[in-house]
């Protein structure tokens, strides 16, 4: 389950459940339908979010590929440290934008 | 000879009701057992393991409702067909059944016809379910087979010196590793972590290995294997949504020097004969999603005696909650460490049975290669 602002093209996307396998084929639906409504800014807000499991990291940096092949940006905000320290073990914040809350 | 089509369990709190079943069912060659209330049934199915219950839902005490959601949440009950009997014909009742696991009703008063009928059919799809799942099964272990028949065993490679322990979460893992000699005394070991545990995953591995070969064949340099693997991968990964995490180490024992490349992977652990134990660290990043790949190789001296640690973060993440990677590491050092003085095979198991012992059942695939200098 997630809570999606939208506002022109730039959408801030929170997911309310921990990004991980289960929800994963949900979440991946969400961000394509947001990309075909035109959304060239996707916002992901880690605020309620514990932990991403590596299906999780998949379809973030899938959705990431896919905006900067049309020109548009993907950013993640409000991570938790131990969110953080995962996206920057991994070199994914040299990718795109993360910030800690 | 006395063959019966199969048993079934009734469960009715009310004797005549089972009497009338039992005859309906016998007469038309089933084996019949029953029990007068839900938790004396559940026990009888844990012991019988029935091919079928006709299970009545209004009795005293636990209903039938609740007997079904028990036998279904109990993987040793979960796949016995449950048919439920009742004199209420209500849709409310019926949903609040079949959303408990049942299959089937049978409305009170009995049609022989009836019973026999549902009870046949859901007999017959129950062992066409049987049998699709054996050969699922079958695929699978071949599957398993295949995989592990792939990953290089210390006992062919004894100038490698490595050890290792490989245990996958399901039939097929998302874990890979393999060694390679690079030149006279010099081995390439690589571990990966594949996101996912699927079939997709598992398939992709075969891939993999024959990358990695091909790669350190071309007497290429130790930044250029994991970039010319990447190119490889990105086809099979970019467009499914993958991505892989790997270590390379090459260690070179005669020149007394290991290169590591990371590529978004766990740091190594470097034990040094002399028993202190540093982290290796080197940024690069994850394989599969880049074109561009960005890998900064860490070289440092190692000794004769020195140990190095690889892994994959199933070893690490047991509280995956907390994704308190570095307490795991934490942990895993200090195994490392308290093992050092077994033979390095020894070493690795034991490591891996005090990460997890054998009653527990990792959350993720696990990998710990060991290497000796």
């Amino acid at each position: 389950m997630s809570k999606v602002f939208k506002e022109g093209s730039r959408a801030i996307f929170s997911p309310t459940v921990n990004v991980v396998v289960s929800e994963i084929e949900t979440i991946r639906t969400e961000f394509k339908q947001l990309l075909a409504e035109g959304i060239t800014e996707l916002i992901v807000d880690l605020s309620e979010v514990k932990m991403i499991d590596s299906m999780g990291l998949g379809v973030m940096i899938s959705a990431h590929n896919s905006l900067k092949k049309a020109g548009g940006t993907f950013s993640v905000i409000n991570a938790s440290k131990e969110l953080y320290d995962l996206f920057r073990s991994m070199r994914l914040t040299q990718h795109f934008s993360v910030t800690s809350a | 000879m006395n063959t019966t089509l199969g048993t079934v369990l009734i469960i009715d709190d009310i004797p005549l009701n089972i009497s009338l079943l039992a005859a309906m069912l016998r007469n038309a060659g089933y084996q019949v057992i029953s029990a007068l209330s839900g938790r004396e049934g559940r026990l009888l199915a844990l012991k019988e393991q029935p091919d079928i219950i006709l299970l009545d839902i209004t009795m005293p005490g636990e209903d039938g409702i609740t007997t079904c959601r028990i036998l279904k949440a109990d993987p040793r009950t979960t796949d016995i067909p449950v048919i439920f009997i009742s004199a209420v014909d209500s849709i409310d009742i019926k949903v609040s059944g079949f959303t408990n696991g049942a299959v089937d009703f049978v409305t009170k008063p009995f049609e022989r016809a009836e019973v026999i009928a549902r009870v046949a059919l859901h007999l017959k799809l129950r062992d066409r379910y049987v049998a699709a799942v054996r050969k699922e099964h079958t695929i699978l272990d071949k599957l398993q087979s295949a995989q592990h028949g792939m990953l290089v065993k210390p006992d062919d490679m004894p100038d490698a010196a490595f050890a290792v322990s490989y245990r996958a979460v399901h039939a097929a893992g998302g874990d890979f590793y393999d060694v390679c000699r690079m030149k006279d005394d010099s081995f390439a070991y690589f571990i990966a972590d594949i996101s996912g545990h699927d079939l997709d995953v598992s398939f992709n591995t075969s891939a993999i290995k024959a990358l990695f070969h091909q790669a350190v064949q071309g007497n290429n340099s130790s930044t250029d294997i994991v970039c010319s693997i990447n190119r490889g991968i990105i086809p099979l990964f970019y467009c499914n949504g993958m991505h892989m995490t790997a270590s390379f180490i090459n260690l070179d024992r005669s020149a007394g020097m290991a290169t590591l490349v990371n590529a978004g992977h766990l740091p190594v652990i470097h034990l040094s004969v002399d028993g202190s134990a540093t982290l290796l660290e080197a940024e690069g990043d994850i394989l599969g999603v880049f074109e561009e790949l960005v890998l900064h190789p860490l070289t440092t001296q190692v000794k004769k005696g020195d140990r190095l640690f690889i892994y994959t973060d199933g070893l690490v993440e047991q509280n995956s909650e907390s994704m308190d990677r570095m307490e795991g590491i934490s942990k895993l050092t200090t195994l490392c460490q308290e093992t050092a003085y077994l033979p390095l095979v020894t070493a690795v198991s034991t490591i891996c049975s005090r990460s997890f012992p054998a009653d527990v059942v990792p959350g993720d695939d696990i990998i710990l290669l060991g290497v000796e200098v």
